[in-house]
C-alpha cells in the first residue's frame, strides 16, 4: 500500500468556490475587518488593514480570480497570513471547516482552468461532496504584478 | 562549539572596536608623534588583537600584529621616532589585520594570505633600516579609504540578550593573553626582546592594562549591546500600545468608575513614558558615523598631496540610527570632494596668503526638529563657469538656458546626474556620481542639500529630519479618505476664494494654475489624481489648497478639506505597494483605520506636472507673467469702513493683528491698546480718508489692525477687512484734485484702487490734538 500523506487545509469560500490554503500558513482570521482603500494601487490590491498596529495587504480575490458576479459584503472574512515578514490578508466570504485531505486525493488543475486561476490554484482535492480548490500564498503573491 | 563561536564573536566584535579607536587614534598621532599615550594605547590595541588570534589559532593575524607590535615599542620607548613612512607601514598593518578579521567574520576561519612583505618592512624598520617608500602607497592609500567606509555599518554581530557568554569570555581571553605574553619571548627578535625588559612594568602588565584601556576603546558604544531587530519589534510593539492607549482613553471619557480612570490615566504616563524612552534608543550621536573621517580625510590628503584638518563640532548631535546610515555615504563623497576639488594644494594656498594647511570644518545641530550638518571648506570655492562649461559640454542643459540662469542655479548644476568638471577619472572623483547620488539619497530621506560657494571656500548644508520613524503630517479628506501630507513638503495652506473678483483657477499651457500672491502655482485636483470618485464641487465658493514643494517644484493640491496636524509613525505600505511612487508609506490614525502618506515628489512626477512644467519653461513663462507688474512694488490691499480697495505699500506694513474692541482704552484724545510691553496708538484710517458716509459704528466685532512702527513705536491703523498683498504699478494716477491721505489711485485687475500716503495721514496723527476730523479740517482750509 502506498504511503499517503496527509495535510490540513483551511477552508473558505469565495463566491461559489471553495478554496483552502494549508492550515499551518494561515496566521489568524477576523471578521469585518476595516480596509483602508488604497487608490491607484494595482487592482489586485483591495487596501490595507491594521491589524493591531501592524499594516497588512489585503488582497482582492475576486480581483485575482476573475470573479465579478458578486461584491465583498459587509461580513467578509480576513484570513492572515505572512510571507518575507509582510502581513497579507485574503478577503473570503465565509470560513468553513479545517479539513484533513489525502494526497490520493489530489490532482492538477484542469487544463481549461481560465488564465486567471490557473496561476493561483495549485491543485484541487477531490472530496466526496465537492472539489476544494488549493491556493498557494506564495504564487499568489509572486503573481501580483507591483 | 557555540560556545567557542560565542567567544569568536566576542573576540571579533572586540577587535572592530579596537580598530576604530586604531584609525582615530593613528591620525592623532601623525599630529603629535611625541604622544607616548597614544604610542601606549596603540600598542596594547595590537596587542590584544595578538592575544586573541593566539587563542583560536589565527596565525596571520599573530604574525603581523606581533610584528607591528615590536616596532611601536620602539616608538614608545623613543628608540624611534615616527616618521610618514613608518606612520604608513603601520596602517598598512592596522589595514591588513583588520582585512583578515573581516574576512573571520564572514567565514569563521582565518583567510590564506601572504605577509610576508609587510612583516619583512617591519622588521627592516624594527632593525633601523631604511625603507624604500613603495609606490603602491599612494595607491593603497585609496583602497584603503574605500574600505574603511563599508565596514562600519557592519555592526559586527548582535550581542546575545544572554549576558552570560561575555562573563565566560573574560576569564578566558586575558588567561590566553597573559600566555602568550610567554611565548612572546621566544621568538621575539633581540630589538624587541630588550626593549620589554627596558619598558618599565606598570604601563605593560598586560591584564590590567587591558582592563583598563578596554573601556576606553569603546567609549563611543553604549555598554549593552541590543540586536537591532529586537529594538525595531520592541519600536512596534510600542506604537501599537500607544494606539491601545489611545482607545482605552476614548472608553475612559465615558465612564464614571474613578478606580477605572485613574488606572487609565497610570497607564497612559507609562505608554508616554515608554514611547519616548524607545524614541531614544534609536538615536545615536553623530560621532558614530564621523568617527571615521580622520582617517578618510587624511588618506585622501595624502593621496593627493595636500594637507587638510578636520575640525567636528557638535558630533554629540543625535539623531535615528537609520538615518546616521544613510547620510555617511553622502558625507563621504562630500568630504571628498572637499579634500580633492575644494582645498588647494599647500603651493597654491601659500600663494593667496591661505594657512597652508586646509581646514575642512564639520558641524551638526539641531534647529527646528531637523538636525542641520554642515561642511564647510577654506579652499578655492567652486568655479561657476567652470561648472557651466562641463554642464554644457557634457549636454546636460543647453548653452542658452545658461546664459539666464543665476549664479546660484549655476551652482546647482553641480547635482545633476552625471555632472563632473574633472576631465579625466582618477580612482578619488570625476565620474560624475557624485553629488547627485547626495542630493538624491538625502532627499529620500526627507532631507535637503544647499552648496553655497565663495573664493574663500565652499560650504554644503544637509538638513534632515530627526527621525523618519514618526513624523509630523498633515491630514487631508478627498472624498471619503483620509491621507498624509509630510509637513516637510507643506509649504501652504490657502483657502482659495472663487467668488472674489479674482480670477479663480486660471489655465496655463493646460495646467490650472492660481495666483499665490505674484506667483503662479500649478495645481491639480487631488481626487482626479487619484481617481477617487466625487467630486471636488468645481463650482463651490472657496477651494483648499495645499501648497506643497518637492522635487525643486512647488504646487497645489485641492482637497477636499484639510483637517488636522499630527504625529504620525510611519510604517511601509507592503511589498505591493512597492511600485505604486505616490505614496512612501501608511500610518495608523488613533481611530484604528489605515491612512495613507503621499510622497510629494511621486504625485508630482506622475501627476505629469514636471515634464509639462520642463516642456514649457514654466520658471521662464511665470516671470513673464509677472512682468506687467514688475517696476512695480508690493502693497497690502485692504477695504475700509469707508471706502473698498485701499492699498498701502508693503514698506509701511510691520505685522497684521486682529484685537477685540474690549481691548481699546481711550487715553486723552487717542484710542491706544496695549501691544507687547508698549502702548499702541490706534489710527482709525476711515476718519482721515474721505470716502462714503461712515456707517455704523466700526467697533463692534473684532477690529483688523495694520501695525506699523513709526520711530520705533507701534501705530496701529484700522481697517475694515485686509484682502491680499499685491503688486502696484509705479504708474499711479494723482487724484484731481488731490485727496489728503491719498497718494493717488491705480488700475488692479480693472478696479480702482486707491493708494494710502501713509506719511501724511502719520503727520496729522502726531499734530492732531484735537480728532483727527479736525486736523483735516484745517488741511481743507
Amino acid at each position: 500500500m502506498a504511503v499517503t500523506e496527509s495535510h490540513t487545509y483551511s477552508t473558505f469560500y469565495i463566491d461559489k468556490f471553495y478554496f483552502g490554503i494549508l492550515t499551518t500558513e494561515v496566521t489568524e482570521l477576523t471578521k469585518g475587518s476595516e480596509v483602508t482603500p488604497v487608490p491607484l494601487a494595482p487592482p489586485a490590491i483591495y487596501g490595507l488593514i491594521n491589524l493591531r498596529g501592524q499594516i497588512a495587504t489585503a488582497i482582492d480575490m475576486r480581483q485575482c480570480l476573475g470573479i465579478t458576479t458578486s461584491q465583498y459584503s459587509e461580513g467578509s472574512i480576513t484570513l492572515f497570513f505572512s510571507r518575507n515578514a509582510s502581513l497579507f490578508g485574503l478577503l473570503v466570504d465565509s470560513i468553513s471547516d479545517i479539513v484533513e485531505v489525502d494526497e490520493m486525493n489530489f490532482e492538477q488543475p484542469p487544463t481549461n482552468l481560465p488564465e486567471a486561476a490557473k496561476k493561483l490554484i495549485h491543485g484541487v482535492y477531490k472530496l466526496p461532496d465537492k472539489l476544494l480548490f488549493v491556493l498557494d500564498p506564495a504564487r499568489l503573491i509572486d503573481g501580483i504584478e507591483v | 562549539m557555540s560556545n567557542n563561536d560565542q567567544i569568536l564573536d566576542e573576540f571579533l566584535l572586540e577587535a572592530g572596536e579596537i580598530f576604530d579607536q586604531l584609525d582615530a587614534n593613528f591620525v592623532q598621532l601623525e599630529k603629535a608623534p611625541d604622544d607616548k599615550k597614544l604610542v601606549g594605547n596603540i600598542f596594547r590595541a595590537m596587542h590584544t588583537l595578538k592575544g586573541g588570534s593566539g587563542f583560536f589559532a589565527f596565525t596571520r593575524i599573530e604574525k603581523v600584529a606581533h610584528a607591528g607590535e615590536s616596532l611601536l615599542n620602539q616608538i614608545r620607548d623613543g628608540s624611534r621616532t615616527l616618521d610618514s613612512v613608518t606612520i604608513d607601514v603601520l596602517l598598512e598593518t592596522s589595514d591588513r589585520l583588520r582585512a583578515i578579521i573581516r574576512d573571520v567574520e564572514t567565514n569563521r576561519v582565518e583567510p590564506e594570505g601572504d605577509d610576508s612583505q609587510l612583516i619583512a618592512d617591519l622588521n627592516t624598520l624594527i632593525a633601523g633600516g631604511q625603507l624604500e617608500r613603495r609606490l603602491a602607497a599612494g595607491m593603497s592609500l585609496e583602497t584603503r579609504a574605500e574600505e574603511a567606509e563599508p565596514d562600519a555599518p557592519s555592526e559586527p554581530e548582535p550581542a546575545r540578550a544572554d549576558p552570560q557568554p561575555v562573563l565566560q569570555a573574560e576569564p578566558i581571553i586575558p588567561s590566553f593573553d597573559d600566555e602568550d605574553l610567554l611565548t612572546e619571548d621566544d621568538h621575539d627578535n633581540t630589538a624587541s626582546s630588550s626593549l620589554d625588559d627596558a619598558v618599565p612594568a606598570p604601563s605593560f602588565s598586560a591584564p590590567s592594562a587591558m582592563g583598563s584601556e578596554a573601556p576606553k576603546a569603546s567609549e563611543l558604544i553604549q555598554p549593552v549591546k541590543v540586536n537591532v531587530e529586537l529594538l525595531d519589534r520592541l519600536m512596534n510593539m510600542v506604537s501599537e500600545l500607544v494606539l491601545a492607549r489611545n482607545r482605552l482613553l476614548s472608553f475612559a471619557t465615558h465612564s464614571g468608575d474613578p478606580g477605572f480612570n485613574s488606572t487609565v490615566r497610570t497607564i497612559d504616563m507609562v505608554t508616554l513614558g515608554l514611547q519616548s524612552s524607545m524614541m531614544e534608543t534609536r538615536m545615536q550621536p553623530v560621532s558614530h558615523v564621523w568617527s571615521k573621517f580622520p582617517r578618510l580625510v587624511r588618506d585622501i590628503a595624502q593621496a593627493c598631496g595636500k594637507k587638510v584638518e578636520l575640525v567636528q563640532k557638535g558630533a554629540e548631535t543625535e539623531l535615528d540610527r537609520t538615518l546616521l546610515e544613510s547620510i555617511r555615504d553622502p558625507l563621504i563623497h562630500i568630504i571628498r570632494n572637499s579634500v580633492d576639488h575644494g582645498i588647494e594644494t599647500p603651493e597654491v594656498r601659500r600663494a593667496k596668503g591661505k594657512p597652508e594647511a586646509g581646514t575642512i570644518t564639520l558641524s551638526s545641530m539641531h534647529e527646528n526638529g531637523m538636525v542641520v550638518i554642515t561642511i564647510a571648506d577654506d579652499g578655492a570655492g567652486i568655479d561657476i563657469s567652470k561648472v557651466a562649461k562641463s554642464a554644457v559640454k557634457k549636454g546636460l542643459i543647453s548653452a542658452q538656458r545658461i546664459e539666464t540662469m543665476a549664479d546660484r542655479e549655476l551652482v546647482d548644476l553641480i547635482f545633476l546626474p552625471g555632472f563632473s568638471t574633472s576631465d579625466t577619472v582618477t580612482n578619488l572623483s570625476g565620474r560624475g556620481v557624485g553629488m547627485d547620488v547626495v542630493r538624491t539619497n538625502v532627499q529620500k530621506i526627507g532631507g535637503t542639500v544647499d552648496i553655497s560657494t565663495s573664493d574663500k571656500g565652499t560650504k554644503l548644508q544637509i538638513q534632515i529630519p530627526l527621525t523618519l520613524a514618526i513624523m509630523p503630517a498633515v491630514f487631508v479628506r478627498c472624498g471619503d479618505q483620509r491621507f498624509a501630507i509630510p509637513q516637510n513638503n507643506l509649504f501652504e495652506m490657502v483657502r482659495h476664494d472663487l467668488t472674489e473678483n479674482g480670477p479663480g483657477l486660471e489655465d496655463f499651457y493646460g495646467v490650472p494654475v492660481f495666483r499665490l500672491r505674484n506667483k503662479l502655482i500649478p495645481v491639480l485636483f487631488l481626487n482626479k489624481e487619484l481617481k477617487i470618485k466625487g467630486d471636488i464641487a468645481e463650482n463651490k465658493d472657496s477651494l483648499s489648497i495645499v501648497v506643497v514643494q518637492a522635487a525643486g517644484i512647488c504646487f497645489g493640491m485641492i482637497v477636499d478639506e484639510v483637517l488636522f496636524i499630527q504625529e504620525v509613525v510611519v510604517k511601509s505600505a507592503g511589498p505591493l505597494l512597492k511600485g505604486t511612487t505616490i505614496y512612501s508609506g501608511a500610518t495608523i490614525l488613533g481611530d484604528g483605520f489605515v491612512a495613507m502618506i503621499f510622497d510629494i515628489a511621486g504625485i508630482a512626477i506622475r501627476s505629469g506636472l514636471i515634464s509639462k512644467l520642463l516642456e514649457n519653461d514654466f520658471k521662464e513663462d511665470l516671470e513673464e507673467t509677472k512682468g506687467d507688474s514688475e517696476g512695480g512694488q508690493p502693497a497690502l490691499l485692504f477695504d475700509l469702513a469707508n471706502q473698498n480697495r485701499v492699498a498701502l505699500p508693503l514698506d509701511y506694513v510691520d505685522r497684521l493683528e486682529i484685537f477685540q474692541p474690549n481691548r481699546i482704552e481711550r487715553r486723552g484724545p487717542h484710542d491706544v491698546i496695549v501691544y507687547g510691553d508698549k502702548i499702541m496708538r490706534l489710527i482709525w484710517l476711515s476718519e482721515y480718508i474721505k470716502g462714503d458716509t461712515l456707517p455704523e459704528d466700526p467697533r463692534n466685532g473684532n477690529i483688523s489692525v495694520i501695525v506699523h512702527y513709526h520711530n520705533d513705536q507701534p501705530l496701529g491703523f484700522v481697517v475694515k477687512q485686509i484682502h491680499d498683498i499685491v503688486q502696484i504699478p509705479q504708474d499711479i494716477v494723482g487724484s484731481t484734485p488731490p485727496q489728503p491721505g491719498v497718494l493717488g489711485s491705480t488700475i488692479l485687475k480693472g478696479n480702482v484702487v486707491s493708494i494710502l500716503n501713509i506719511e501724511d495721514i502719520i503727520r496729522w496723527g502726531d499734530l492732531a490734538i484735537a480728532r483727527p476730523s479736525m486736523a483735516l479740517d484745517t488741511a481743507r482750509v
